[in-house]
């Protein structure tokens, strides 16, 4: 409910019919024939969530809802936002005007791009409805038109904005994806998400969230990025964008001693690597100190950006609009020498999500009443919307520097003893509650499948846990564990005692989600006091 | 002689007639100009803040540490009279927030003014007088209840001695006031938690006052362990310590430790000087109860040895140890600066910076949650008193935006691994290391590696000394000190457009 209360403030809601008249007198004649085809083609979401606790992971949250906005992209599939269906436990599609709600189920699910596809169950549901169409990417200043079932009434509603931004930044969804993404001015609101944003009739986007510290500050997911989603999904598996795990130092290159340093001249340009992680695809091909000169040659400004459809955004961009087994090209200077490399875009290695989780579970065990899970967003939320400050500072640290440090940088999961469940077994246990697990019996943990492995098949009578930064270890008889650990188990409700796979979405068959994981680290710097939120379904859902 | 005439002039048995506390008390005047942390160039805006001062044999007055930490004029002022004086800190121990300051002519300062006697050991229960000035005539009593003793760090360093807490009614106290007892001081307040008043037992003020005369302060001492209670069944088998009922884990054992070679970590310690101590390290007080065994540390001086009865792997063991005095600078995060003092350089722009508590201290109260998490850290985890103290951390706190620096300009608040490939320990290791520039294709260039993300900084040598005397002028640093000097850098830096 807290997303909802904060989204209300200063958003503007303009009335269907006026809406209209704006529209039809600003625009050609094939946008208001493009604005008849959405009144068939757009329909309304409703979803019933339920979504996992994830500081007792094996119980449920209090059940919720909401509704968004979906469009007919042929094929029997309507494309809508991601996080208008998480969680999903039962969802319905409505057209305008009908009264018939259409169970639905959800076939694709990205939650790294906050996209999914939807398909009712009904197969007459889309009798008379086309398909919409994809444009390019808006210019900008160019009008567009948002469509879609915001609160605030029942019917269809248009709103009409102007592009003002084309940039590379934060999908709040799973809270640590960048992308691609539009700024329009128009106001989008709870309901909104998932609708066709229309320009000429054409759809050149998915409204999707919305910067509440300002006025009229929405953002849309632009049409490469759908396009790749769509292209992704074609095999019938989502893979995701790629990864890529490269930290830069921004702006280094302007500085003129760096060129000189490498034997640069002052116009070449380009970005200066300061990590890169050992998951990443370019692992072992890249290194810091590089300089990223061209990427699939196209020259890097020393502000990081290449020009892409005639406008400046980040390298990134058509490193992330790759799909998963391409190819990059890098133009590199090292130590003064020129090389090109190419970095395969492999499918992502494991390791430890930091962004929200969308699974039906997030992974955890139970070993003798404590509680070990994964450390991530939708743990750290725990501590509310300042997890950043908030959290303890153990956590905090750990999640923004994981991949920089000896102890976690080959970590597959990070993993939090997240409470206690009290027995007598572990009264004494308390005090390393939300600390991060390091190892077990002085072996370290890299993922949750090490930490039950060395729980339960360590031969000592006792289990020493080690936490990071903590001189004081947890020590657990494993003799006891046997003899009590199911009756604790039974005693508070724990079924499963483990859930050690990773995100099983909302009875989809997509394997990925958050498991996905980032494009780029978290850095300080992204975590905005701002808030910029998912344009949330209108109801709210806490938590996403 | 100068000690002998004090005590005729001051010395008055309390059993002749009592002292007014108007007699035994002045108000202090502290000017102060803090230190700019983030700008360590300059001083903070002059404040001046109002302190009481209590009179002790020996024409002294005593206070608080940090009434006069950083004070650029301390001022007395006799309750009643109308001229104030200009008073010198004799002596100062941040460790436990004591300071002894010196009228500069005391025959016209402390004139009929009565040396204070201090007090023995309160009682639990004990109801004591709580001093505060209501105006320059005359002070205010308040009362309070003595309620417990604990062990609280001094907010002037990192040493955590034994503090008495007063339930009072009133609020805004804990700034050097006096807490007397039948007119004896038994504690100087130290500090105010919501209704409890926090004061530095006569005991400690005994302590620091009978260290003082002759010169060599011992001052207090530490033992240098990190202990953890031993309450898990589990851990106390593990450590074959399952046969004795008390004993306090020895978690760490800190390379400055006198005992380094004698205890080991996984010890249980059982007693202090014959003191028993309990498995979450209480021993037991004549007067007060349970009571932290830092306590027994904090009683002896530093040189006094001390006896440990310490279980290892089941078997006892007793070791022995001259204890190291105390010093919270020796951590690489420094505890206090006690002077205008902020050792810092700048490059090309960049400040440098060796961290402090005083710096993140700058993000207020809750510096913890809300100063940058790195340097938090940095403090929380990687502070720890060591065997050659010296080692600072340091950090690039801030770049002064300049032509010089472009491209950098947003870079703060990173830990400094090294530079030109040496490490820095010290803001003296910044100089030394930027005295060895790295040469390539021709020219010298600083190479500053940061750690974790922060990847390396290339800043060039050429013009440096232009970008200085510019950075200088722009941000008006007017201290030459705060520069790295190019002349130092081991070849001459050239300026192709000379």
């Amino acid at each position: 409910m807290g997303y909802a209360k904060r989204f209300w403030s200063g958003w503007v809601f303009w009335g269907l019919l006026g809406m209209l008249s704006l529209i039809f007198l600003g625009e050609t004649r094939s946008e208001g024939s493009g604005l008849n085809l959405a009144r068939k083609s757009v329909f309304k979401i409703n979803v019933n969530t339920s979504i996992p606790s994830f500081t007792e992971p094996w119980r449920r949250q209090p059940d919720g809802g909401g509704s968004g906005t979906g469009f007919y992209i042929g094929q029997n599939r309507i494309l809508t936002n991601a996080h208008v269906v998480a969680h999903g436990s039962y969802i319905t599609v409505l057209r305008d005007g009908d009264s018939r709600p259409v169970p639905s189920v959800v076939t694709f699910i990205a939650h790294d791009c906050d996209l999914a596809i939807l398909e009712p169950r009904d197969p007459e549901f889309f009798r008379d409805v086309r398909e919409m169409e994809f444009g390019s990417v808006p210019r900008l200043q160019s009008p567009v038109v948002t469509v879609g079932f915001p609160t605030g009434g029942e019917q269809l509603s248009i709103t009409q904005g102007v592009v003002s931004r084309i940039s590379f930044r934060r999908y709040v969804h799973d809270g640590v994806s960048d992308h691609l993404l539009i700024q329009v001015d128009s106001a989008i609101n709870p309901g909104n998400s998932g609708g066709p944003v229309l320009q000429g009739g054409v759809v050149v986007g998915v409204a999707f969230q919305a910067y509440t510290q300002a006025e009229n500050t929405g953002y849309i997911i632009p049409t490469p990025v759908i396009q790749r989603f769509l292209k992704d999904i074609e095999d019938g598996v989502y893979d995701g964008h790629p990864v890529d795990g490269i930290t830069i130092m921004e702006n280094a290159m302007e500085n003129a001693a760096n060129a000189a340093f490498l034997g640069l001249n002052k116009g070449d340009g380009g970005v200066k690597i300061s990590h890169v992680a050992r998951w990443a695809p370019s692992f072992g091909i890249l290194q810091p100190g590089d300089v990223l000169l061209e990427i699939d040659q196209q020259p890097i400004g020393v502000d990081g950006k290449v020009t892409f459809q005639g406008e400046r955004v980040s390298f990134r961009v058509p490193y992330d609009l790759k799909q998963v087994g391409g190819a990059v090209e890098f133009r590199i200077n090292r130590d003064g020498v020129f090389k090109k490399v190419v970095v395969s875009l492999t499918k992502r290695p494991r390791f430890p999500e930091q962004g929200f989780v969308f699974a039906r579970h997030p992974k955890y065990f139970v070993y003798g009443g404590l509680v070990f899970t994964q450390l991530n967003r939708s743990f750290l939320k725990n501590w509310g919307e300042k997890w950043y400050s908030e959290a303890p500072l153990n956590l905090r640290f750990i999640t923004f520097n994981w991949p920089f440090l000896r102890d976690t940088e080959n970590a597959q999961d990070i993993l939090v003893l997240a409470k206690l469940l009290p027995d007598q077994i572990n009264t004494y246990s308390r005090s390393n509650v939300d600390g991060i697990v390091l190892s077990v019996d002085k072996k370290p943990v890299r993922s949750i499948e090490d930490l039950v492995e060395l729980l339960e098949k360590g031969e000592s009578e006792f289990a020493v846990i080690d936490f990071l930064g903590s001189d004081d270890p947890t020590v657990i008889s494993r003799s006891e564990v046997k003899l009590r650990g199911p009756l604790i188990n039974k005693k508070y409700g724990v079924v499963p005692d483990r859930w050690l796979f990773g995100p099983e979405i909302d009875g989809t068959r997509d394997t990925s989600s958050s498991e996905m994981g980032p494009n780029n680290k978290i850095t300080k710097d992204t975590i905005s006091k701002d808030t910029i939120h998912p344009s949330q379904p209108q109801g709210g859902k806490d938590g996403i | 002689m100068g000690f002998a005439l004090w005590l005729v002039l001051f010395y008055r048995p309390q059993t002749c007639f009592a002292a007014s506390p108007e007699e035994q008390f002045v108000k202090l005047f502290v000017s102060k100009a803090e230190i700019d942390r983030s700008s360590p160039w300059q001083l903070e805006e002059v404040s001046q803040q109002a302190s009481l001062g209590v009179v002790v044999a020996g024409g002294k007055i005593l206070t608080t540490a940090l009434t006069i930490a950083n004070g650029t004029l301390i001022e007395m002022q006799v309750f009643g009279a109308n001229q104030r004086h200009e008073v010198e800190v004799e002596f100062a121990d941040f460790e436990v927030n004591l300071a002894l300051l010196r009228p500069k002519d005391p025959t016209v300062a402390l004139k009929g003014l009565l040396p204070v006697v201090l007090g023995e050991d309160l009682e639990i229960d004990d109801q004591v007088e709580i001093f505060r000035p209501r105006d320059l005539y005359q002070l205010t009593k308040m009362s309070g209840s003595f309620q417990e003793v604990g062990i609280y760090t001094a907010v002037t360093s990192y040493y955590g001695l034994v503090a008495y807490l007063f339930k009072v009614q009133q609020t805004g106290l804990g700034w050097a006031e006096p807490i007397m007892k039948k007119g004896q001081l038994v504690a100087l307040a130290s500090g105010q938690d919501t209704q409890f008043v926090h004061g530095i037992p006569s005991d400690v003020i005994k302590h620091f006052l009978s260290d003082h005369p002759g010169g060599a302060y011992r001052g207090f001492p530490s033992i240098g362990l990190q202990l953890a209670p031993l309450i898990d069944p589990n851990l106390r088998k593990l450590l074959k310590a399952d046969n004795v009922g008390n004993g306090i884990r020895i978690s760490k054992v800190f390379p400055s430790s006198p005992f380094v070679g004698r205890v080991d970590q996984n010890d249980v310690l059982l007693e202090i000087d014959g003191f028993p101590i309990s498995e979450h390290g209480y021993f037991q007080h004549p007067k007060w109860g349970k009571v932290y065994l830092k306590h027994l540390v904090t009683r002896k001086f530093a040189g006094d040895s001390m006896r440990l009865k310490i279980q290892r792997a089941g078997q006892p063991l007793e070791v022995e140890a001259v204890l190291n005095r105390f010093i919270s600078n020796d951590f690489p995060v420094v505890g206090y600066r006690t002077k205008q003092q902020e050792p810092h350089l700048i490059f090309g722009g960049l400040l440098f910076q060796e961290l402090s508590q005083d710096f993140l201290k700058q993000w207020g109260k809750n510096w913890r949650s809300y100063a940058p998490t790195d340097l938090v850290y940095a403090i929380e985890n990687q502070n720890e008193p060591e065997k050659i103290p010296g080692r600072r951390i340091i950090f690039l706190s801030k770049v002064l935006p300049d032509q010089f620096n472009r491209g950098y300009e947003k870079l703060k608040y990173h830990i400094v691994e090294s530079i030109n490939d040496r490490p820095v320990t010290s803001i003296q290791g910044v100089r030394d290391a930027l005295r060895f520039p790295t040469f390539s294709n021709g020219q010298q260039f600083a190479r500053i590696k940061l750690i974790l993300e922060g990847g390396e900084i290339i800043l060039s040598y050429n013009k440096l000394q232009t970008a200085h005397q510019r950075i200088a002028r722009t941000y008006a640093v007017t201290s030459k000190d705060s520069f790295f000097d190019p002349q130092e850098a081991t070849r001459p830096v050239t300026e192709p457009n000379k």
